[in-house]
Order: structure tokens, then sequence, then C-alpha cells
């Protein structure tokens, strides 16, 4: 599948945390074809093997996480207003007048409601938090008791489109293009000759607290793990100490105090020898992905963090580049073919 | 219920400590289980043989509360303290606390402190006259808690203390009793140190490795005063978990429990807490995973010495737990 078309695809799959089950059967169709062996866990993770059919064959594990940021209905309110709760981490500041999906019995759509600047107090410049802010739905009270009852799930609305120079943008980039240069290097490393299994773990719950890759991991068993993730990339004025990293450089790989050294050393040796676009980033302890969870899970397992610079991350409007994405996937077949 | 609930609260059980609960839960629901046992962490592991052993269910529910240890001792006889699970020091002040050795005490406030109080503004006062005497009643280290207290509201709802998760054992142990013969092989267990991060149900459940999980804890309603947008009311029956701040719970979980309230005439409510977690996270993420929901009782005030609840809901919470033991989870 072209890179644009697979990218588009994933990203406008719709999967909140801790409701990612509903995209399996979705996944199953499209993908299924891809692996010898498909399972789920209960904790949302959709997780898929490809066999090299040699006997006692070790294993290497890469994961991106299926789940997105967004919104449950915690309370109906009078003329077609939505109370709701945030999952994961959303920035309250962009969210007015945002548009969403309400997934109830039948999908609709609805906007953040937000106060017109003439209609604003001069000092109305305060943060805004969830609980002061209302999705406007334009039906009836009675309607959505009955079709967006309380626990409904809410997701940002946007569709995926391309920039110039290979840029996309959409919702949800953080974490399904990652899934995108997963199933990519699955297609690179097709027909080839590999010592290892390879995993391709999509899971779930990562924005809520990793439950996702430490319980499908746990299950799957591998010997070596990839984390497959976003970080943010340069903008102008940035603290450069904290985005240093550029859009279209090519996959940033972390040396963290929470992944394997050794194992990240050999991964960037592959990536020089294969001159395979990269860049490398020093972060002191936790890194804020499934690396994290997948280095401590059973015991222990040897773990590298990969990640594709991402803008506006946690936004409607997240930016990342086709070329990184390339370059991820060939980085990933590198390193399976090294093992 | 009410009686089992007023046995609860009486025993001394702070997060590190509840031997004392835990006794008292093993001697009661020996006869009503195929095995009992306390783990290492001090869990209460109450197992019943299901119909099926095909699935295997766990059931948690708290035997730990909230309270205070000793830091140290000043010269004037005043016991300082740390807090033990998330302590309110507004809700805490001026109430009688008790030593795990029976020695009391009243927490009161730091004076020159007007505003923004935190723990370690509390001291306790157990009446000694010297730091040499009070050092005969209390060591650093030790907890205490408010004494036992259980008033009855207008005969249907109760204000006590602890209550999270008391309510929760004092409902699962009623259910233990009830459940004849479960599906599935049934756990029973009593946590230990939820308070402090809900360290005892991780290891049980990782022991048990359960397929279906369902945690009894207490809820916040929004009819509390001043309370945030929140559907749950008091007396408006058991409320059905979908969301705290530490789990989304199983849909395939929520489902059931909705369908055996429907099914069975049971008062339910759906909740989302914004604030708290719960056993039901530990249990969904351990191992390779479980289905994981939580039936909460609607409850005021929590972690205050006057938590409220109404019976109805309580009796509401066991009679599903009950059902979804005996009739299995679909």
């Amino acid at each position: 599948m072209e890179l644009f078309k697979r990218a588009k695809t994933i990203t406008e799959i719709c999967a909140v945390s801790g409701r990612e089950h509903v995209a399996f059967e979705e996944l199953k169709e499209r993908f299924g074809h891809m692996f010898d062996e498909i399972f789920t866990t209960p904790t949302g993770s959709f997780v898929g093997i490809r066999r090299c059919g040699k006997p006692n064959a070790k294993s290497i594990l890469f994961d991106a996480h299926l789940d997105e940021i967004g919104f449950m209905v915690k309370k109906i309110c009078d003329g077609g207003f939505l109370k709701v709760s945030g999952i994961g981490g959303t920035d309250t500041k962009v969210l007015s007048a945002a548009e969403v999906w309400i997934h109830g019995k039948e999908k609709i759509a609805g906007v953040f409601a937000s106060t017109p600047p003439h209609l604003r107090e001069s000092d109305d410049n305060e943060k805004l938090f969830l609980n002061d802010m209302y999705i406007d739905t334009g039906m009836s009270k009675e309607y959505l008791e009955e079709n967006t009852p309380i626990g409904t799930v809410v997701t940002y609305k946007t569709t995926t489109e391309k920039l110039l120079n290979g840029h996309i943008v959409g919702k949800s980039m953080d974490d399904k293009i990652s899934m995108c240069t997963i199933l990519e290097a699955f297609d690179l490393l097709d027909g080839e000759d590999l010592n290892v299994d390879i995993i391709a773990q999509f899971s779930g719950g990562e924005e809520i607290g990793y439950i996702g890759a430490t319980t499908a991991a746990f299950k799957a068993a591998p010997d070596y793990a990839v984390a497959i993730d976003v970080t943010n990339s340069y903008i102008p004025e940035a603290p450069i100490r904290k985005m240093g990293n550029k859009l279209g450089g090519g996959g940033v790989i972390s040396y963290s105090g929470t992944t394997s050294r050794p194992f990240t050393k050999h991964f960037i040796e592959v990536l020089n020898k294969e001159n395979i676009p990269h860049q490398i980033v020093g972060e002191p302890g936790r890194t804020g992905t499934n690396a994290h969870v997948l280095q401590i899970a059973r015991d222990g397992i040897p773990t590298a963090l990969i990640s594709v610079p991402l803008k506006n991350m946690h936004t409607q409007a997240e930016t990342a580049t086709l070329g990184d994405l390339e370059n991820i996937a060939k980085a990933l077949a590198a390193l399976a073919k090294s093992l | 219920m009410y009686e089992t609930i007023k046995r609860y609260t009486s025993a001394f059980s702070v997060s590190g400590r509840e031997k004392y609960l835990a006794n008292l839960i093993c001697e009661e629901l020996k006869p009503y289980t195929d095995s009992i046992k306390v783990d290492a962490m001090g869990n209460v592991i109450a197992f019943k043989k299901g119909k099926s052993s095909a699935k295997k269910l766990m059931i948690a529910s708290h035997m730990d509360e909230i309270g205070f240890i000793v830091t140290a001792i000043d010269d004037n006889g005043y016991v300082r303290v740390s807090n033990v699970g998330g302590i309110n020091p507004i809700y805490s002040s001026y109430q009688t606390v008790k030593f795990e050795n029976g020695t009391k005490g009243v927490t009161v406030i730091d004076t020159s402190v007007k505003k923004d109080y935190k723990v370690k503004d509390l001291v306790i006062d157990i009446g000694a006259s010297s730091k040499k005497e009070a050092m005969k009643k209390v060591a650093v280290g030790d907890l205490c808690a408010p004494v036992a207290n259980l008033t009855r509201l207008m005969g249907k709802r109760i204000a006590a203390k602890a209550l999270d998760d008391r309510l929760g054992c004092a409902i699962a142990s009623v259910s233990c009793k009830n459940a004849k013969t479960p599906a599935y092989d049934t756990y029973y267990v009593f946590t230990v140190q939820e308070e402090v991060g809900l360290r005892g149900s991780l290891p049980a459940a990782f022991g048990i490795m359960p397929d279906y999980s369902i945690a009894i804890d207490v809820t916040a309603t929004g009819d509390t005063v001043g309370a945030k947008a929140m559907e749950v009311k008091l007396g408006n029956g058991a409320a059905i978990k979908l969301m705290d701040s530490s789990v989304i719970c199983s849909q395939f979980m929520v489902d059931s429990m909705v369908n055996c309230a429907k099914r069975n005439g049971i008062k339910y409510q759906l909740e989302i807490l914004e604030g708290g977690g719960t056993d039901t996270r530990s249990m969904q993420v351990t191992g390779s995973g479980s289905h994981a929901g939580c039936i909460s009782i609607p409850t005021r005030y929590i972690h205050s010495p006057v938590e409220t609840i109404d019976l109805k809901d309580a009796e509401a919470c066991e009679k599903l737990l009950t059902t979804l033991v005996t009739e299995g989870i679909e």
C-alpha cells in the first residue's frame, strides 16, 4: 500500500485509550494477512507474529501504541450540550472550537463550544479547564440520553491530509504513524531470510499508563523489543534542550536511563553501516513511552526506543513527514536482519 | 450487612498493618470457602470452587485505611506525623485517633498556620506532658487512625470512618457467604496497601492470574456539596465504573454488569470518577491482563471520618456482585 494512503487509513481509525477493541476487526481485515498468528488482549493490544520458520528462533517485538487521547461523556446537559472527562493528556488550550466525533449508538458530530472574542470579559485569558467546557451537538437532551449515554467516547474529527514536502497532518499521529512504520518494515522484510520471529505489537492504553504494552509483551515474551513512538521536534523559539530534533532528520534514537544501552548501541551501529538517516537524543530517565515498561516486562527485555519527530503533539493537527516514516521502517528492517 | 459494616469499621487496619481485620475476616469466612489463606503481603485470599474451572474470577476489596505514621516526638510531648495514604488535613483535624496499642490522641492544627494547611501542620496530642512521657506510649513508626465511629442517619444512611473500603470488604464478605456455587473458580481477595499505591492487589493478582476481575470500592458523588459535574447520586443504586484516574474499565465488564443489573432489576448508575484510583487497575494489568471492572459504592466525604453512604446502595452492590459471581460474566 502506498505510504500516505496507509498513514491516512491508520491515523483515521478511532481508538481511544481503553476502547481500542473497536479497531481490532478493521486491523485484522486490513493487515491480518501480513502475520502468521494474531492475538489480542483484554487491555486493548493487537499483536501480529511472523515466524521465521527456524527452530528455537529468538524474537524481536516492535511496539507502537494503537490508542489515542480522547474524551468520555460524563454528563448530558440541557440544550444539546455534553460534558466530558479527558482520556490521556489533552491540551485544553487548543480545544476551544475543535470539531469532534461522538461515537454513540449513532456516530454524530459535535464541536467544543467557545466564547467569541466579542463576548469575552477583558480578563478572560485564564487557562481553560476541561471541566469548564462543553461539547455542542445541536441535538435534544432526550436524543443524547438515548444515543450518547455516559461512557460514550469522543475523538477529534480531523482527517489526515498532505502538506508540501512530504509533510502530513492529522489527529492521533501519536502513535498510529508508528504502527505505519512497523507495517512498512514488515513489507520490507517480506521474503527475507530472517533468524528471528518478528512481532508487531499495537498496544492499547499507552496514554493512560502503558497498560497494553506491559501486558501484551508479557504474553508475547520476546527476546528484544523496540518501542516506536513520537517525539517533539523543533519549532521556532522552542527550548533546544527539549526539542532539538528535526522533522525530516530520520528517526530519533534515545539513549535513556530506562532503555538498554548495549542494544541501542547495536541498533545505531546497524544504521550507520546501512547509511540509514537517524538522530540521537540523550534522555536521563524515563522516556514517557512504552520502552519504559517493555524494559521491565517479565524478567526484563532489552529494549530500544526510536521516535518519529512530530510537531503539535496532542492536538488535532499533529504534523510529521513521510520521509521519517520510511527511514524508521528501513531502520527496523535492518535491525531485524542484523539479529 | 449493617452488623458486618460495624464490625469491620471497628478493627484497626491502617495500610501496612491490616492483620487484625485479616484475622477477623479469615475466621468469619472460613466455613464458607474451599480454602482461605493470608499471603506474604498480608492479603486474605478466600477461594470458592466454581461450576467450571475454565475461567478464574478475582474480586478485590481493600482492608486498609488511610492514617498517620509517627515521624518524631517533640520536647513538649507532641507527636509529629506524616500521612499514610491521601490525607486531607482539614478532614482529619480535631479528631480522636487511636494507635495500634490502644493509646488515644487528638489531631490538632498548628495555630500559626492560617490557611493552605498541609499534613505537616497537624500534630497529635496524646496528653503527655513531656517527650519522655510520650515515648512510653508511642514510638517513631507507630500508626494511628480515627477511632471507630458509626452513626445512622435517617435510619437508611450511615456516616462512619473507613467505609473506604470496609464497606467494600463487608459487601464482598456477605457475597462470599451468599454465593452458594460460583460460576467460575472465584477468589474473594481482601487486599492490603491499596491507599499507598494499589500494592497488595498486584502480587495477589499475579498469583491468581484471573481472566475476570472486579474491584469493590467507594466512589464520590455528584450530590456532595461543591462537587464537580458527576452523575452519581447517593441512593441511586450500585455504581458501575467506567473510568477513574487509574483505570478505564473493560467495555466487556461494563456491559456484563449493566446487563446483569437490568436482568435482575438491580438499581444501578454509571460512574466516572475524576480523582482517585482503585485495585481495578492492578488486576487489569497483571500478567497478560484481565477483563477488569469495578462496582462502586456512592460515598460522600471520602477520606473523612464521616464518610456517608446509603444502605440501599450497599445492598444493590452486594446483589450485583453475587449475581455476577453465580450467573457468570457474559
